[in-house]
């Protein structure tokens, strides 16, 4: 005889029964694997729209951002729309896959980490009603937005006047590489399982439409897919991973910043998303257990770390431009090491974020306008005036 | 050596001593009060869902502090 014992659904901890609504772990391994399959497709699937629609012409169909300042304003407003670094760096890497110049994409890639600072900060207007608690939240989110506009004011002009960021990628990815198109080395055994779903649309479903469309069709395909992808690969590491962030977070306790920076990198690349890190820890310095000095490593951690999905996305592409793909992914990851370098490694420098952040979290405390101001001007303004500007002063 | 010297030299060893001790404990009670709030890292994640009521709560706020400063404006400027 069995004996059953049925316990009341009251009873069952509602961590668990949130276990139970979404499936076992393996199964979200599963799927989690699926969609990384997915990004690859739809990255390949960029660069094979792209290269289908413009030809030859790559380069002209981009000529109004090979303004740097346009690239890095393209990059900052499209990441601080939809909200994802990765999905807007994974785009430029399909992007230059199908031709778009490295030099165009790097502002853009610059962009794109300042865009992702706007999550944390609409994080912390949560915390609008308590006051001194409001000051502490809103100082933790921005002095990662100030730190990445000081790594702008820094390599913008060193990667115009130099081209910096795009030699170190170069040399890196030749280095990786040996020298050869990357389809011809480790990389290899992706081109097999990308390209059959790309070529099926390109050959059946779009085949009887005019290279154009079916490339622009493929493009838009390609951007949509890749955001569903971060969107869900973002939602189910996180669940899956917050054990894990929990432990990391746990050992840096009291250990200093190089710990901070290492764990809040260690956890971007387990969750997939720079903006999920430096949101967690707003509310961590908003209830006042951890300070401003205390947070602002962790941030930089999360920049370093959100490199990865680009450079998984570079995994997918093959051909010609496989290495040029491979070297955009590398400059990403050069330059947010490069600016924890220098930033955060002369002293100086490393304090300018920390004031400009409680300065603006003082002010805005007193007046909420300061908190819509610097979003909008930031975010928005002050890019399109920069366009206009750069363009009279014809940079 | 002086003797009044050498009590003060101990009184200062002494705490600093003390001060020592307590900064330890101080650390120590920082940690703990740093390892709950991480213990709650789920609750912060489940929130980040939520951000865009964040930006609903805080519109109010905004709008009110706005018409405060152009009422403030008008009704000085009427004055």
């Amino acid at each position: 005889m069995s004996v059953t014992t049925h316990i009341p659904e009251d009873h069952v901890p509602e961590h668990q029964r949130a276990q139970v609504a979404q499936g076992p772990n393996w199964m979200k391994w599963l799927q989690i694997a699926g969609l990384v399959y997915l990004l690859l497709v739809a990255v390949s699937l960029i660069g094979g729209g792209f290269k289908l629609a413009a030809g030859d012409q790559a380069k002209e169909l981009f000529a109004f951002a090979s303004n740097p300042v346009a690239g890095l304003v393209v990059g900052t407003v499209a990441t601080a729309l939809i909200q994802s670094s990765s999905t807007v760096t994974s785009i430029i890497v399909g992007l230059v896959a199908g031709g778009l110049p490295v030099g165009i994409a790097i502002p853009m890639v610059m962009g794109a980490n300042i865009g992702t600072t706007i999550t944390n900060t609409i994080v912390s207007l949560g915390h609008v009603r308590q006051g001194e608690e409001f000051r502490r939240a809103f100082s933790a989110a921005t002095v990662h937005d100030f730190f990445n506009l000081i790594c702008v004011v820094i390599f913008l002009p060193l990667e115009i006047m130099f081209g910096l960021l795009e030699k170190m990628g170069a040399m890196a990815s030749q280095w990786l590489v040996g020298g050869d198109s990357m389809s011809m080395n480790g990389f290899d055994f992706i081109k097999p399982l990308v390209k059959p779903p790309v070529k099926f649309l390109e050959n059946t479903v779009l085949g009887g439409l005019p290279e154009a469309v079916a490339g622009t069709l493929m493009i838009a395909l390609g951007i949509v897919t890749i955001f569903m992808v971060i969107t869900l690969i973002g939602k189910l590491l996180k669940s899956l991973m917050v054990g894990k962030a929990k432990q990391i977070l746990h050992s840096a306790v009291g250990r200093g910043p190089v710990s901070g920076i290492a764990s809040g990198t260690v956890i971007t690349v387990l969750v997939q998303s720079s903006s999920t890190t430096t949101s967690l820890v707003v509310p961590l310095a908003g209830s006042g257990v951890f300070s401003l000095r205390q947070i602002y490593p962790f941030t930089l951690g999360a920049n370093i770390g959100t490199c990865i999905t680009a450079l998984l996305a570079a995994t997918a592409v093959t051909g010609a431009n496989a290495i040029f793909a491979l070297q955009v992914a590398l400059v990403h990851l050069i330059y947010n090491v490069l600016g924890v370098v220098v930033v955060y490694g002369i002293p100086w420098l490393r304090e300018i974020p920390l004031v400009a952040a409680q300065r603006l979290a003082d002010a805005t405390v007193q007046n909420k306008l300061y908190a819509v101001a610097y979003i909008g001007l930031v975010f928005f303004v002050v890019p399109l005036l920069l366009i206009g500007g750069s363009n009279l002063m014809g940079i | 050596m002086n003797p009044k010297k050498r009590e003060l030299e101990s009184r200062v060893t002494e705490l600093e001593q003390a001060l020592q001790e307590l900064k330890t404990q101080l650390s120590q009670i920082e940690s703990q009060e740093q390892h709950d709030a991480i213990d709650h890292l789920d609750e912060y994640l489940q929130s980040m869902d939520n951000k865009w009521e964040n930006v609903r709560s805080f519109w109010p706020i905004v709008l009110a502090e706005l018409r405060e400063l152009f009422g403030n404006k008008n009704s000085s400027g009427k004055e």
